[in-house]
């Protein structure tokens, strides 16, 4: 007991003695969950999001005052025609876009609003003729190749614009301007028929609503907050491959290594005491986040952390996912000769578990290769593992194949490190 | 007199070497010898205390340190040594008291004893003052010093000194060779000493022997070995009439 004290101590005074990193384990973590949380929940609620759009409006009509009307009252766009009192000129607004000083740029040409009624009353008109037709036996061809466009709203890119962000905004348009495509035929209809269809146009004939699979209707959704704290945590714990497998090679390649290797104990000893310690890190970081995410967000204006009744469950996959974080670490500090070899092979190695492993992207969007090989993540494993415990409320025996997966991981590679010749 | 290390036709070729670094080496160490074991640079000087101490398998023969089988007992071996590298094996985060303490508890001393010796140690160094001191800020005599209280903490039966004075100080290495003195005279201790130093080895061991290629070129007594001729040589006579067949060779 007096060595294995000793061995820890060791290993608590190294991480001690060097204040800086010792701050660093601990605190980035916590920054970096408060950093993406805000983000995230302020993406999540649209809260101070609004996409400026630079407007050239050629069209004079009311139908172009609609649209523009309607993408404002969307919440998400902000439109803007003039810069610095002055209406913005088709060449302004491109030279905008180019250089990458505005990110969008809608033109609306000349008389839009009198060609999509004239297109409106075409379509009309046809479409009445071809059902007169119909009931006295003739066959019409219309078809939706008849119809030539020949006005088009445009739309410019920034072309630094994520296309993700470019499809939201693209799906937002097509709704509002199909919403004003059907009012428009609506309303020609009314004028044909000399009727009022006002109960239908403005009526939505499917509704759909989110409702949640758990028996317990009343749960708050998840939000933000239940949806990163194990993503980011899981990222934090798995960081602690980097000082780990630091430490590793720079005990290698001192001359304590010499010492070391002529104590009667074995290299198995002296790993399983950083294991302990590095394991200690590990939770200590993970509770941070916990207390940061339930007692501190709720003071910076964030949802806080649902935990109660899962504080067990998701501090033994943290556990879990930690013995793997700290396997890998063991191993890369085995086989790596320098901490510049440890260092970047382990932090882009993570970077790599966690894009594979859904920390990021969500798994079942990817390419179903990645789908596969995401399924050899750890923290893939963990992540399934959090999320079963926080978001479905799922018991021990849905988590508990992912804690045997990142134990046979941990053994595995702890495994191959003291079998390895390379080792402390 | 009861031999400490027993050393039979050892060899030892590292892999992808032209030579052998360790060539049919055969020594007998008595105990409470100080052994100086004296060469040129790649004698083999570190070769041997790297297989004595268990940190590399020779390719072949026999080694036996206090009656227990090297091949066969290697932990129970460790117990018995102790072992002081050429370079500062201490962490230099730590305090000297925390280096102590951590080397001294591997090797199973109890607390308090550890508590004690590692006073006492300090104390005999001079370096009571620093023990809570880190060892990054001491001078290279200092680290030599508790590089030296590090290996010897658990009251080893044999000693290995890999040049344990190289790069110190006048002061320090007095304390250094003071105290080591006291341990082999009080203790018993078998000591197994390699150097550049010929004359601090001279002064020192009371057995050398002086390798060159792997191979004994002599061995036996200090002051039998110093008296050839029929007169009393100097070990740095001793030491360029035995070897340089090497460097002569390479020119």
């Amino acid at each position: 007991m007096f060595k294995i004290y000793h061995a820890i101590l060791k290993e608590l005074k190294l991480i001690q003695s060097d204040l800086l990193g010792f701050a660093l384990i601990f605190l980035m973590p916590l920054i970096l969950i408060i950093t993406v949380t805000f983000i995230q929940d302020s993406i999540e609620n649209n809260e101070n999001r609004s996409f400026p759009i630079l407007l050239i409006n050629k069209d004079e009509g009311k139908v172009s005052q609609s649209i523009i009307k309607d993408l404002e009252e969307e919440g998400i766009f902000k439109m803007i025609s003039e810069i610095e009192g002055k209406k913005i000129e088709e060449s302004l607004g491109k030279k905008l876009i180019r250089e990458g000083k505005e990110q969008i740029l809608l033109i609306v040409p000349e008389d839009f609003s009198a060609y999509l009624q004239e297109k409106t009353d075409q379509r009309v008109t046809e479409l009445l003729e071809r059902v007169e037709g119909e009931k006295e036996g003739k066959t019409t061809n219309l078809t939706s190749e008849n119809i030539e466009i020949e006005k088009e709203i445009e739309i410019f890119f920034d072309p630094a614009l994520q296309s993700n962000i470019k499809n939201s905004i693209k799906n937002a348009f097509d709704k509002v301007i199909s919403e004003m495509e059907t009012k428009a035929i609506y309303e020609t209809f009314e004028k044909e028929f000399d009727a009022d269809f006002s109960f239908v146009k403005d009526a939505d004939l499917v509704a759909f609503k989110e409702r949640s699979v758990n028996l317990d209707q009343d749960k708050i959704p998840p939000n933000a907050v239940q949806h990163n704290l194990p993503a980011w945590a899981l990222f934090a714990i798995f960081f602690i491959v980097i000082p780990l497998s630091i430490n590793i090679v720079k005990e290698k390649n001192s001359g304590t290594a010499v010492r070391l290797k002529t104590l009667p104990v074995s290299s198995s000893f002296l790993i399983i005491s950083k294991v302990m310690v590095y394991l200690l890190v590990c939770m200590i970081q993970f509770y941070l986040m916990l207390l940061l995410s339930v007692y501190i967000f709720p003071l910076l204006g964030l949802p806080a952390l649902a935990v109660e009744g899962k504080l067990f469950q998701l501090s033994i996959i943290a556990f879990f996912a930690a013995l793997a974080a700290i396997g890998f670490g063991v191993l890369i500090g085995t086989f790596a000769k320098t901490h510049e070899q440890a260092a970047p092979f382990g932090a882009s190695s993570i970077i790599i578990l966690a894009a594979i492993g859904g920390i990021w992207f969500p798994t079942f969007a990817m390419p179903k290769i990645m789908q596969v090989i995401a399924k050899a993540s750890p923290m893939n494993w963990a992540l399934e593992g959090f999320y079963n415990v926080l978001l479905r409320d799922a018991g021990f025996f849905s988590f508990a194949p992912y804690l045997l997966l990142l134990f046979l991981f941990f053994s595995l590679t702890l495994g191959i490190a003291l079998f390895s010749k390379t080792k402390i | 007199m009861e031999i400490s290390i027993h050393i039979k036709n050892l060899d030892l070729q590292y892999k992808g070497a032209d030579f052998k670094a360790i060539d049919k080496l055969n020594l007998k160490v008595h105990k409470a010898e100080v052994f100086g074991l004296l060469g040129p640079n790649g004698a083999g000087k570190t070769s041997l205390i790297s297989i004595l101490t268990g940190l590399i398998k020779p390719n072949k023969g026999e080694i036996s340190i206090e009656g227990f089988s090297l091949q066969k007992n290697l932990e129970k071996i460790k117990t018995l040594i102790g072992v002081v590298p050429q370079e500062y094996a201490l962490y230099p985060k730590l305090t000297a008291k925390q280096n102590l303490m951590f080397f001294g508890s591997m090797y199973g001393i109890p607390k308090n004893q550890l508590k004690n010796r590692v006073e006492e140690g300090l104390q005999e160094m001079r370096l009571t003052d620093f023990a809570d001191k880190k060892i990054e800020t001491f001078s290279g005599g200092m680290k030599r010093r508790i590089n030296l209280l590090a290996g010897i903490l658990h009251q080893p039966k044999v000693v290995f000194l890999d040049e344990p004075t190289v790069g110190v100080d006048v002061h320090s290495r007095r304390y250094i060779i003071d105290y080591l003195k006291k341990l082999n005279q009080q203790q018993k201790t078998t000591i197994i000493y390699t150097s550049h130093l010929l004359s601090e080895a001279q002064e020192f061991c009371t057995k050398v022997a002086i390798i060159e290629s792997g191979k004994i070129q002599i061995q036996g007594k200090t002051k039998e070995i110093l008296m050839q001729d029929g007169r009393i040589k100097s070990l740095e006579e001793i030491f360029i009439e035995n070897t340089g067949k090497h460097h002569l060779f390479n020119v």
